[in-house]
């Protein structure tokens, strides 16, 4: 049976860390039926698509800002046009995640174009939480590194590397995000990634890489 | 000393850490991202539904393809009442042929003494 949840209920089950995540009742269903289903008025939809879409557009506009304050308010934004433009959603169209990937880049141009000019320090590391073991703490500064050495990149070559390194998504669903072809794709990812090869060179040896 | 390049593995390295270390909203985000959606489905022509389980007879109707379909199955159903009250001219009689009245020759006396005086009648 469906239940309906409301906010309150959210927040309460709100996640800190992957393990802690509510479950999607509705795995089997595709964001595209659940999205026409909250069209009609089904408030356990709009639960599901809430629960599955709000982290990986929170992931992607963090990769893409590299503050969380800014992709906080990316995210809401661009989950809300989703919202309103879901009576109007024609299907068959383009997939749901596609779509959004497309929003949280334009939004996110928007806000580096305004941000231009602020000094790197002004982006913080990710916050160090209390880890205990040497290869945690090793994960977060190659994953800090790395943040840092894309907030270096020229916004399409860091979102063409995002997409496909990081959130694994094939050559031909980037294209179609980017609005562009799949070899140009190709190209902004070699590029990017000979950049960050070349940046992170530098710091191989306090990331935990030997001359072996 | 030259330094080093990263390699494609070392790389590769990196971006497992960013996968595994990816961040994730907070509760209040997703406490807004849920009024957001509330909100603006309350705003829509159609008033929101309570998810509710469907009975025997909903299901089978909607399986079946809902009053289209319906309204055809009424129609197959009177129009076949119809004919078999009222058989339009043209249909053969269908009780006849199936009962053999045009094959009364091939009738046998089973009578107790084995006369066979029914076939004698009809030669």
């Amino acid at each position: 049976m469906l239940k309906t949840v409301d906010a309150d209920r959210v927040r309460r089950l709100g996640p800190t860390r992957a393990g802690d995540m509510p479950l999607d009742t509705m795995g089997d269903e595709s964001d595209e039926a659940l999205l026409m289903r909250y069209a009609t008025g089904d408030q356990a939809a709009a639960q599901a698509l809430t629960l599955r879409l709000t982290p990986r557009v929170y992931a992607h506009a963090c990769r893409m800002l590299g503050i969380p304050a800014e992709a906080e308010d990316v995210t809401q934004e661009a989950l809300l046009r989703l919202w309103r433009m879901a009576p109007d959603w024609r299907q068959g169209e383009a997939r749901v995640t596609t779509w959004l990937y497309r929003v949280v880049a334009n939004l996110c141009t928007d806000r580096l174009r305004r941000a231009r000019g602020v000094a790197l320090d002004a982006v913080p590391e990710p916050e160090d939480e209390a880890a205990s073991a040497a290869d945690r703490m090793l994960e977060k500064s190659r994953a800090a590194a790395l943040q840092a050495a894309l907030n270096l990149l020229p916004e399409r070559q860091r979102q063409a590397v995002i997409l496909r390194h990081i959130e694994g998504l094939s050559n031909p669903e980037i294209a179609e995000i980017m609005e562009t072809s799949a070899d140009a794709v190709e190209s902004l990812t070699a590029r990017g990634k000979r950049a960050l090869s070349a940046e992170l060179s530098g710091r191989r040896e306090e990331l935990g890489f030997s001359d072996d | 000393m030259i330094e080093k390049k990263m390699d494609d593995n070392e790389l590769e390295s990196v971006f497992d850490a960013a996968k595994e270390t990816a961040s994730l909203p907070s509760s209040d985000l997703m406490s807004q991202v849920m009024r957001d959606a509330m909100a603006v489905q309350a705003g829509f022509a159609v008033p929101p539904v309570e998810a509710r389980p469907r009975g025997i007879w909903q299901e089978l109707f909607r399986v079946l393809g809902g009053w289209p379909t319906m309204a055809g199955l009424a129609t197959a159903a009177v129009a076949g009442v119809w004919i078999g009250a009222f058989p339009p001219g043209f249909l053969p009689d269908l009780q006849a042929a199936y009962l053999g009245a045009d094959d009364a020759a091939y009738l046998i006396d089973t009578a107790a003494d084995g006369g066979f005086d029914l076939v004698e009648e009809a030669i």
